[in-house]
């Protein structure tokens, strides 16, 4: 645990950054509330203009919980190493990184994590209380397993790995291109629409859902959700949760291999 | 402790033409160009030196101390920084140094002071007793506790400079990496600055490497200075030495009461090879400049006062800003 102790540090520093700026998670939250209003009254609003109770499999309610659900996750699972990338590149902030007796590959990690606990204390916490509270007194015609949970922890933390690596290794790019804000808006678009969280997966067209479901956004966002609502299940749940394990497993080497080879050419600017 | 052998490093830029059309064509062939930042350097600095490492704007002094530090990788040649090679082993050699760029900070924007010390604590897994008494130190030479609690973006800059000092010495560092650290400081501020840099090395041998634009630092500071012109080594040597070399200029200024009126040949009358003064006249003022192991200034001023009435007089020895200047300009020492 003692080599972890330094990097811990950081994971408390942007902690605590986050905890200072108590307007800012304000408005994060409210900005949260509204797109998750809107997503459901579109539902509601579908699905009374249509005549079958259930579309590709989902009733109103349970569609409801999708996207309770997949916000959720997208929360538990937020890592976007992209902002810090960008700002340590732009001004050259980098090198008091790379002055620390700590790995920068690691150090955004941990700053990340930070953020990440402050999005679940605001977010994700509150969402379980909401889920559960919905559940217990309403039928929404989903109902969760002890193994779905506990399947959703394990998911949740490939999710997390998955949703950092990847992140890191697309943020690697600035340093080649130096367009930072076009990445930033790239990256945004990229995970709306094939993580699930704007519509289900099941809605794409059959080869449009295929290259969705192998790429990592899915496993991000909409593989942990459809384990929780029990949406996957024998063969499926395993080859999902497989895939997610190699993601992980390949995105972290390939991601350190990439930075290392990124940092030996790196350009700081500003003298 | 540090030895560079055949350092150089060579930054590729890719320019690009004005304009929108400019930048289109950019996409496909910009034209590369090549700086040579840092170019063939070798030097070597002992334990407990104190060095004034010096050149203009752009000469390469901070590529220099990035690649010292592990920050940039060498295009070629070879660093060892206590017998490790900082690019190659980061963790090893951050360990060791501690960095201060003027213009830069390592503490936490938007969090007290305090509250960065703790984070750096944790980061060199620094020890309770080490922490407490380290942070004792540093409030007697730097004095930070009156703002310890205030966040940093509300520091004035002097006092995130001492503050981040303070912050490059918690792990007491073997090698201290000061660039610019008294940039935008009052008289002063610099004063303790230099006070402090000073008391660091006298107790704990610390070496230090210092770049700056302010000479006063160097000569507070400095036994040992290494000069750097468009990436080379100039001068490499004590600061006494450049002085003795170039600081036998002198300058004598007078104020005559009534214009010169005929030519006076000074040089005969000083019994001096011509070429070896330089004599400017404006109106009622004369200068004449010589070299101190020539001529006296005794023997400049008796001698103008024999012929002219003089209402005003003031003497110039040349001050390591001229040598500098001069040794800048020239592009050698
Ligand atoms: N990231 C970079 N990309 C391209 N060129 C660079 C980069 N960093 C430095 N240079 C170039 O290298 C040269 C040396 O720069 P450096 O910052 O080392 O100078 P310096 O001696 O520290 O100057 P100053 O006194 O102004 O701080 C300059 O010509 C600069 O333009
Ligand atoms: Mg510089």
């Amino acid at each position: 645990m003692s080599t972890l102790k330094p990097y811990w540090a950081y994971a408390k520093a942007t902690f605590t950054v986050g905890l200072a700026y108590r307007l800012h998670i304000l408005f994060w939250v409210l900005s949260d509330i509204v797109q998750v209003s809107v997503l459901l009254l579109i539902w509601t609003a579908i699905f009374n203009s249509s005549s079958a109770s259930t579309i590709q499999g989902y009733t109103l309610g349970q569609m409801m919980i999708y996207n309770l659900v997949i916000y959720m996750t997208g929360s538990f699972a937020f890592m976007r190493p992209l902002w810090d990338l960008a700002e340590d590149h732009y001004d050259g902030k980098i090198a008091m990184s790379l002055i620390k007796p700590t790995k920068y590959l690691y150090e955004v990690f941990f700053r990340n994590l930070g953020n990440n606990f402050i999005g679940n204390l605001i977010i994700s916490l509150p969402l379980v209380t909401v889920l559960v509270g919905v559940s217990l007194t309403m039928n929404t015609g989903v109902t969760y397993t002890v193994a779905n949970v506990g399947l959703y922890v394990v998911s949740i933390i490939l999710a997390l790995v998955i949703s950092f690596f990847s992140n890191f290794l697309f943020a690697t790019m600035i340093f080649l291109t130096d367009a930072t804000f076009g990445m930033m808006q790239l990256n945004e678009a990229v995970i709306k629409i094939f993580s699930g969280s704007m519509i289900p997966l099941t809605f794409f067209p059959g080869w449009l859902r295929a290259i969705a479901e192998i790429l990592p956004y899915a496993s991000v966002y909409s593989v942990p959700t459809l384990i929780l609502i029990g949406r996957l299940n024998g063969m499926d749940l395993w080859s999902a949760l497989g895939l997610q394990v190699a993601w992980a497993v390949g995105l972290v080497i390939v991601t350190n291999l990439v930075w290392n080879r990124i940092i030996e050419r790196l350009k700081v600017h500003g003298g | 402790m540090i030895e560079v052998r055949h350092l150089s490093k060579s930054f590729v830029k890719y320019e690009k033409e004005k304009g929108l059309w400019g930048m289109i064509k950019g996409f496909v062939n910009a034209k590369k160009v090549i700086t040579k930042a840092v170019d063939d350097l070798s030097f070597s600095i002992a334990k407990g030196e104190v060095i004034g490492y010096i050149g203009a704007n752009g000469a390469g002094k901070s590529t220099t101390i990035k690649m010292l530090t592990g920050i940039l990788t060498p295009s070629s040649g070879e660093v060892t920084v206590d017998g490790v090679i900082p690019y190659k082993d980061r963790i090893t050699n951050a360990r060791n140094i501690g960095v201060v760029f003027g213009q830069r900070t390592q503490l936490w924007w938007d969090l007290p002071l305090i509250e960065s010390f703790t984070i750096l604590k944790d980061i060199y897994q620094v020890s309770d007793a080490d922490y407490t008494e380290r942070m004792t130190l540093f409030n007697e030479i730097l004095h930070i506790n009156e703002f310890l609690k205030s966040p940093v973006r509300t520091l004035s800059l002097g006092q995130r400079m001492r503050a981040d000092i303070a912050a490059s010495l918690l792990h007491n560092p073997k090698i201290l990496y000061l660039d610019e650290p008294t940039i935008g400081l009052d008289v002063n501020a610099k004063k303790n600055m230099r006070e402090a840099i000073k008391k660091m090395n006298a107790s704990f041998q610390t070496t230090v490497i210092l770049t700056t634009h302010d000479l006063d630092d160097i000569e507070e500071l400095c036994q040992r200075i290494l000069i750097i012109d468009a990436g080379k080594l100039i001068y490499d040597g004590a600061l006494s030495d450049i002085k003795t070399k170039y600081g036998s200029d002198c300058k004598v200024s007078f104020v005559l009461k009534e214009p010169w009126k005929d030519f006076v040949d000074l040089a005969k009358m000083m019994d001096v090879d011509p070429l070896s003064i330089t004599v400017t006249l404006n109106d009622d003022k004369l200068e004449i400049g010589f070299d101190k192991r020539n001529l006296s200034v005794a023997t400049v001023t008796a001698t103008i006062m024999k012929h002219f009435e003089v209402s005003d007089l003031s003497i110039q020895e040349t001050d390591i800003e001229a040598i500098v200047a001069r040794i800048y300009r020239e592009g050698h020492a």
